[in-house]
């Protein structure tokens, strides 16, 4: 984005520059604008001088003339606001400008400062993406497949216009967690994503972690219940020990539940499906950011039961 | 407080003569030790180094006791680090309050807790002192509400290594301008307060802006400890304490040599909580191992588990410690300088290097995280530590933050600067801990790189999950963000009365140690640092030699 060059000698002074509104995501051969601005290490003022943005051979693209003003809440950044054409193939597409020094009294040394574009293919269906979390809806998240994003409306609602093809979605707000949902387009689709909402952290509780002792699936935690009808002695298909999990389940948790995994008794399992044949356990002391074990997923045959049963 | 005031002497310990056969001695005596001649300005049976957490139950215990009581700190006015703590301790055993909540707890069950081998807090404790500890638990809840305390009745936990709910918070002081950080809920303010109030009125003399310099025994390196030397704003006095010496000093994290030989990553450019009020500045425990102290338990310094260190949170300033914020109107604010800037949301800054290199996943708080700040910088000058660390953002995340970027909520002398471009930006960075200019294409070049990831959404160098905002919209801006240290962890070896032991395992007769500066027993707060308090006043107030 930007580039300092030394001045050789102490009179000659440098341009640093900045790009900026770069649009996070722009359409094949669709026209966009970006910022640029040239600020001197002289104090110069530079409104007038001409910046380049030049394609990755070289070859400039476009040129702007900075401003007489410089940009609001910037020393002495003078600016220009530059019309691009987006290439016709996908991709990030890297990009640089330049600084031109002619006609200024006082000579300025300047590199070209990199930046990139990302340019997406012209979309062919809208993907609704509804974010919720403990059953109300999610407004303001950001919704994103990569570069194209959406915002999610108060219904918790949000757009996106995507080519066909294998996409990852991600949601992201401050104070939520939501996993990564991979998925191929192939026409106008809806996906639900559950987010949890992170705990407010006292930041007085300074230690790095809270003491739930989930080691095992042994611990009965305090959170939802999401328990569905059962048998007494049926196991859930899935089951997980974290009370964030849509499928921790108190009900079965409370009873001291093993695991046999390929025969072998497992005693560090996070969490397990028998339908998909995995189990996750816990990645030795590694913790995530919010103190939760990090998991590895083995794929085997997953017995689970009843220890107390077992055990008479 | 410029001349010293003549204390109370008790009549009977001037009867008592020391081991080494040298005369008994009051306020002005004159006494032969082996080490020379030392006037004495002063006498009381126990003398307390810090009018802590750990200092202030110590002088109330032996007051209770019958012995004459002096207290000496440092600083201009008592609590040290206790006047700054959220005022959560953590005490168990099954006491009135924790009944009230239908919490079923019993000594037993808390010795278990802090002995679990499965929690780096615990694992390396030593059990004897753990084990008393958890015995005095209920009787120390008790004592601080005999002297005043106040507590909310809303219990918190568990947390660490306990099983059960344990914490409940002390209430703040009552008057502002007496709370050093107010509006923070500073409630170990409400602790550290009462429990001064509570020993005036039982007769112990508290002399501030006195600092111990030295602990006076009978030989260099052998014999009772006679008392201690102690530095006046005017003068330096000798302090006889006939009875016992107790350390509870506060801990090391402030003074980077003694805390470099635990880890010789942690170098100066890694601050301290708590400063500028009170610095842990091992005063204690350099004056105890001068006259032959060991320390205890070092183990727990390496354990990477707890508050030991942890991620600025207030950015920009120079102490940006988790919940501690001077505000404008604290009594520190003139030497604090600034609140910083609280981090809501890690995407909303990349954290970078000395030479402008992101090192970490900025969303992680593990120890990962510190051991990548710590890790050698590339800086051939100095190959310990990870040098400073710098938050970077421009306008667009200082707006998401909703963070105003002036003073007094940034000091722009040495821990936040602003710049129109990134290569402008590096180098208006001028720190006292930045050793060489940070290179403006290595930034630019940083950046550029992580709004590549932003594009796509994956952090291919640290895996940062979905990394989301671009660093793109002048002006730009860098803060002050390298870690912060805070607990101790380890001190110097007692035994389970709290007497300071040698570095042959004898005991140094007459000394003592509780709190921060004792070894040992690694729990983060207030509550064992009360408990040792009051065992080492009570041995002390009782011991006859």
């Amino acid at each position: 984005m930007t580039e300092a060059v030394t001045a050789a000698e102490p009179a000659r002074h440098a341009a640093s520059l900045a790009v900026w509104d770069i649009p996070a995501a722009t359409t094949a051969g669709e026209h966009f604008a970006v910022k640029v601005g040239a600020k001197s290490s002289g104090g110069c003022g530079l409104g007038g001088c001409r910046v380049d943005v030049l394609d990755s051979a070289g070859a400039v693209l476009a040129s702007g003339q900075l401003g007489a003003e410089p940009w609001p809440g910037t020393d002495a950044l003078f600016w220009s606001e530059i019309e691009l054409c987006a290439p016709s193939a996908p991709g990030l597409m890297p990009l640089a400008v330049r600084f031109s020094a002619d006609g200024l009294v006082e000579p300025h040394d300047s590199g070209a400062s990199p930046f990139h574009v990302a340019v997406v293919a012209a979309p062919d269906h809208v993907l609704t993406v509804t974010v919720a979390a403990a059953g109300s809806p999610v407004a303001d998240a950001i919704v994103r497949a990569g570069p194209i994003r959406a915002t999610t409306d108060e219904t918790g609602r949000a757009r996106l216009h995507l080519a066909k093809g294998r996409h990852e979605i991600a949601v992201w707000k401050t104070g939520y967690d939501a996993p990564i949902t991979p998925l191929t387009v192939e026409a106008d689709a809806t996906l639900r994503v559950e987010a949890k909402v992170l705990p407010e952290h006292d930041p007085d509780a300074i230690s790095t972690r809270t003491r739930s002792g989930r080691r095992e699936l042994r611990v009965v935690g305090a959170g939802p219940n999401r328990s569905q009808a059962m048998t007494d002695d049926a196991l859930p298909d899935r089951l997980c020990n974290n009370p964030n999990s849509p499928h921790y389940n108190e009900q079965v948790l409370s009873r001291d539940v093993g695991i046999r995994f390929n025969g072998k008794e497992k005693t560090n399992v996070e969490e397990y499906c028998i339908s998909e044949g995995w189990i996750r356990v816990a990645a030795g002391k590694a913790l995530d950011r919010y103190g939760n074990p990090l998991t590895i997923k083995l794929t085997g045959a997953v017995e689970p039961y009843f220890r107390d049963k077992t055990e008479g | 407080m410029s001349k010293p005031t003549q204390t109370a002497v008790n009549r009977r310990s001037f009867l008592t003569t020391g081991a080494a056969g040298a005369v008994a001695a009051g306020a002005g005596v004159t006494e032969v030790a082996a080490q020379g001649t030392i006037t004495w300005d002063q006498t009381a049976d126990v003398v307390i180094v810090g009018a802590g957490v750990a200092g202030l139950p110590a002088a109330i215990t032996a007051r209770d006791l019958g012995a004459s009581v002096i207290v000496v700190d440092g600083n201009y006015d008592i609590g040290g680090r206790g006047m700054l703590s959220g005022g959560r301790v953590q005490l168990g055993g099954g006491h009135a309050l924790q009944q009230k909540f239908n919490i079923k707890d019993t000594a037993d069950q808390v010795f278990m807790d802090w002995v679990r081998h499965d929690d780096g807090e615990s694992r390396y404790s030593d059990r004897d002192l753990v084990r008393v500890f958890a015995d005095e638990n209920v009787s120390t809840y008790q004592f601080l509400l005999d002297n005043g305390v106040e507590f909310i009745e809303k219990p918190i936990g568990p947390v660490d290594a306990s099983t059960l709910p344990r914490i409940f918070v002390t209430k703040e002081w009552h008057i502002p301008a007496e709370v050093v950080a107010p509006h923070r809920a500073r409630n170990g303010s409400g602790l550290v307060r009462r429990l001064t109030e509570s020993a005036r009125k039982k007769g112990a003399t508290i002399l501030l802006k006195h600092r111990m310099t030295r602990i006076i025994r009978e030989q260099p390196m052998a014999g009772r400890v006679l008392g201690i030397e102690v530095k006046t704003p005017d003068r330096t006095i000798n302090i006889r304490a006939t009875k016992g010496v107790i350390v509870a000093t506060g801990g090391h994290t402030g003074n980077v040599n003694f805390r470099r030989m635990f880890d010789p990553r942690l170098t100066e450019e890694y601050q301290q909580a708590c400063e500028p009020y009170v610095s842990q500045d091992a005063g204690g425990e350099l004056a105890a191992m001068d006259i032959g102290a060991s320390l205890w338990a070092t183990a727990i310094q390496t354990t990477e588990t707890g508050a030991a260190i942890t991620k600025t949170r207030h950015i920009g300033c120079r102490w940006g410690y988790s919940s501690l914020v001077y505000e404008t109107d604290s009594v520190m604010f003139p030497q604090a300088k600034a609140t910083g800037l609280t981090v809501k949301d890690w995407q909303d800054v990349i954290m970078v290097n000395q030479f402008g290199k992101r090192f970490w996943d900025e969303n992680d708080d593990s120890h990962n995280f510190f051991n990548a700040a710590m890790a050698y910088s590339g800086d051939k000058s100095k190959l310990n530590g990870g040098g400073p660390i710098w938050a970077i953002f421009d306008v667009d995340g200082a707006a998401r933050e909703k963070w105003n970027t002036k003073p007094p909520n940034v000091d722009p002398d040495g821990w936040f600067y602003s710049a129109d471009t990134l290569s402008e930006l590096a180098g208006k960075i001028k720190s006292q801990y930045q050793k060489q200019p940070m290179p403006g294409t290595a930034l630019a070049d940083t950046v550029t790189r992580y709004n590549t990831f932003v594009a796509e959404g994956v952090d291919k160098d640290f895996k940062k999950k979905t990394p989301m905002f671009k660093i793109e919209k002048p002006p730009f801006y860098a803060a002050w963000a390298t870690p912060i240290l805070h607990d101790a962890l380890t001190g110097l070896r007692t035994t389970t009365d709290a007497q300071v032991v040698d570095t042959r395992g004898q005991v140094i007769a007459g000394l003592y140690c509780a709190g921060e500066s004792q070894g040992g027993f690694a729990q983060h707060g207030l509550a064992r640092c009360l408990v040792f308090g009051r065992v080492a006043g009570r041995h002390a107030a009782k011991n006859s030699a």
